[in-house]
């Protein structure tokens, strides 16, 4: 019995203990952060993302195993608005884990720094479907929110790690020329884009399609949530032929049966996008995500 | 010896959690030059970690350029309106409406729907919300086929000890096995699996009491364990024996478990458990008989009181889930539960000195719940009593089915059926429909 006790106060101090030198243990939501955290604190941090890039992130299987990862974060970076909602607050309450709980500094939500769309100025409710009813949480594909993104992750690395901040400045600003040359390409590719009108699966677009001037003149799934009724169906592919909508967006997560139809009945190309890094083999980080998704793109306009 | 070298140990443990925040010296009051000296350092560190940031913005080729110009984050009337210190309130119905062969003589826990006919199986209404840094509350008001208003939980839950340790106290279902935890809106079943009103309790194991738990650090896997003690009422008097419930005002019902998780690679998940329980048993109906339709033909109850005696519940459960991460072409995901329980109430001398002689009772279900489709989910359960038998608890089989339609994550249709076989005697069974809508922000459910 004894030796049991004995057993068990050694690992509580094993585990309690952590010496001052260790990497920053950054834990984020979606893959997307974690390759944007990775570039701003370089070999300073460990990062891990609680979700994998294929998958739906409002639906993330809230697992035992994530509480461990939580429990021994010093940051956690989290998309907001409501997208987490359904999994993250029972794995932030069993993570036991002070440094992260909201309003500390290792609780950082990205979403209070950036220019929100769709914020509805109406009153919403739930026959709308499970809708966002702070705004479009989708925000994170963009270079303009890129930046915002990696800069808020280097403001916040430099709070909880003084030392490093010559680091993490000297990593962001890199991050930020390399986004500038990226954006030479990009901002050629998307001319091209620009006023082509495209049908999404889901209002989860409506930033990328901001940036590349795109117009999203209908969706399979208005309401999230909520299969779609055959009328909505009819009433969609019947407007895709009058406007002439060749491109239908969805992402890999999502059920292919009603949008092949929806796609050969109105003649157009279904374009499945990754709308996180790792959603594909091709978007391995945030330049080749981007790159990727203009590729599609414009493979797709032709 | 031992003991100091265990109290030095923990104190050592609480210095190296706190490394980064070293206590102050105490008894010193710092002086003024001191105080001084203290914010000069604080801003020279200040100034080094961010050096002047004006020439560094205007060098930087900021892609960021084009958010130069763009409008700053939305802060519309409707955006802060939405603030609000209130707690999260929600609630949610549960209606069912149905048949059961064997009305008096089915055994029927707090929120199994109460008749055959319509019946208002459960509402619940979920106050949940954050009281300060250090607690966070959750109180949980049902109304059990219209059968009075009562707390089903409500307890305050700590949010902010060190060593990661957490707290609950209030009223709230202990955290013994696997469904005693959750909910009725959490089932895939209509009604609970009969051990859960054998062994727990008709309203399952809940009563005030004090839990500590404590997540398990430097493991590879998630491991808690938890300890707790409670308040049990003693049993009604046309119930039965109850597990726990009696003997004094200070004879607590205490529970122990262990819960731990495993990945078993991207798409499947084990999450087990063992728990254990002790108190006192307690039983002032005189029929010991506990599952109605095994009571005796004849009209005289059995005599023997199993009242006030020491009792232990043991528990196993096992949860397995598979659930493919990316469901590009379809939804679908297995989750298969197995429970039992073994109740032990040892050969003792009863109150009025009679010896009673070792009760050894178990129970168990298993149930696989397919999720077929985006929004269907079909259920089978298999139940089987009396594994091994004694007076209260005799054998009897049971397997019960359900399809369920999700039209949303908020509203549900259940289609349930189940069929029973005691020992002995008749088969009897029951069948309904359950509709269950959910309004309002309620909490995430644990995994």
């Amino acid at each position: 019995m004894r030796k049991l006790l004995l057993a068990l106060v050694a690992l509580v101090t094993v585990g309690a203990a952590r010496p001052a030198h260790a990497k920053l243990k950054v834990v984020t939501t979606i893959e997307t952060f974690a390759d944007l955290a990775r570039r701003v604190g370089g070999d300073r941090v460990d990062v891990q993302s609680l979700s994998k890039g294929y998958v739906d992130p409002h639906f993330v299987e809230p697992k035992p195993s994530l509480v461990i990862a939580l429990n021994r974060a010093d940051l956690l970076v989290h998309v907001g608005l409501e997208l987490e909602i359904g999994w993250l607050p029972p794995l932030v309450l069993g993570a036991r884990n002070e440094r992260i709980a909201m309003g500390a500094p290792g609780n950082l939500d990205i979403s209070t720094e950036i220019p929100v769309l769709d914020v509805p100025t109406s009153k919403v409710d739930r026959s709308m479907g499970d809708i966002h009813p702070s705004g479009n949480p989708h925000y994170w594909v963009t270079p303009e929110n890129a930046a915002i993104i990696a800069r808020e992750i280097a403001s916040r690395l430099k709070q909880l790690d003084g030392a490093g901040a010559a680091t993490y400045d000297r990593n962001l600003h890199a991050f930020e020329a390399e986004l500038q040359q990226h954006q030479k390409a990009w901002e050629a590719q998307a001319q091209k884009l620009h006023g082509v009108k495209v049908v999404t699966y889901h209002k989860s677009w409506s930033y990328v399609s901001k940036w590349l001037g795109l117009v999203e003149v209908g969706y399979v799934e208005p309401k999230p949530g909520i299969p779609a009724p055959p009328s909505h169906i009819a009433q969609l592919i019947g407007l895709m032929r009058r406007d002439n909508v060749k491109i239908l967006i969805m992402e890999s997560f999502y059920p292919r049966n009603t949008v092949d139809l929806v796609a050969q009945k109105s003649g157009a190309r279904v374009v499945v996008l990754p709308s996180n890094v790792g959603a594909t083999n091709e978007a391995k980080d945030y330049f080749s995500l981007v790159d990727d998704v203009l590729k599609r793109l414009e493979e797709a306009a032709r | 010896m031992k003991h100091a070298a265990l109290v030095c140990a923990l104190l050592v443990t609480s210095a190296t959690a706190r490394a980064e925040d070293p206590p102050p010296p105490a008894d010193q009051t710092p002086s003024t030059e001191e105080i001084e000296q203290a914010l000069k350092a604080d801003q020279a560190a200040k100034d080094k970690a961010h050096p002047k940031e004006a020439p560094a913005q205007a060098a930087s080729p900021s892609g960021a350029n084009a958010a130069a110009g763009s409008p700053a984050p939305s802060t519309s009337a409707f955006g802060r309106l939405i603030q609000s210190l209130n707690p999260d309130i929600s609630a949610i119905l549960d209606l069912a409406a149905g048949w059961y062969s064997n009305e008096s003589g089915t055994l029927k826990s707090d929120d199994d729907p109460a008749n055959t006919g319509f019946n208002a199986q459960e509402i619940e209404i979920a106050f949940q919300a954050v009281v300060d840094p250090y607690f966070r509350a959750d109180i949980f008001v049902t109304v059990p086929n219209l059968n009075s208003f009562e707390i089903e939980e409500g307890f305050l839950t700590t949010t902010n000890l060190p060593w990661n340790l957490q707290v609950r106290a209030g009223v709230f279902r202990a955290a013994f096995g696997r469904q005693n935890m959750q909910h009725l809106h959490l089932q895939d079943f209509t009604r609970r699996p009969a051990i859960n009103a054998l062994f727990l309790g008709l309203d399952g194991l809940r009563s005030p009491g004090l839990e500590i738990n404590w997540l398990v650090p430097g493991i590879p896997f998630y491991l808690l364990l938890e300890a707790s003690a409670f308040s049990v009422a003693a049993s009604g008097p046309n119930e039965q024996l109850a597990t726990f419930g009696g003997g004094e005002h200070w004879d607590f019902a205490y529970v122990a478990s262990a819960k731990a998780f495993w990945e078993l690679g991207e798409s499947s998940a084990l999450y087990a458990g063992l728990s254990y329980a002790h108190g006192k048993t307690s039983q002032t109906a005189t029929i010991n008989d506990v599952l109605p339709s095994t009571r005796p033909i004849t009209s005289d109850p059995f005599p023997t009181n199993l009242n006030n005696l020491f009792s232990n519940l043991y528990g196993a459960d096992l949860y397995f889930k598979w659930k493919p991460a990316n469901a590009a072409r379809t939804y679908v995901s297995v989750a298969w539960t197995t429970e039992f329980m073994l109740r032990d109430i040892p050969a003792q001398l009863t109150a009025a000195g009679a010896p009673s002689p070792e009760q050894l009772e178990g129970g168990l279900y298993t149930q696989l719940v397919v999720q077929a489709a985006r929004r269907w989910y079909l259920g089978l359960r298999g139940e089987v009593l009396g594994i091994p038998q004694a007076d209260s608890v005799h054998r009897e089989y049971a397997t019960a089915g359900s399809i369920t339609f999700a039209a949303s994550e908020f509203a549900r249709m259940r289609l349930y059926g189940e069929v029973r076989f005691p020992a002995g005697r008749d088969v009897y069974g029951a069948m309904f429909v359950q509709l269950e809508a959910s309004i309002g922000a309620h909490g995430a459910h644990p995994y």
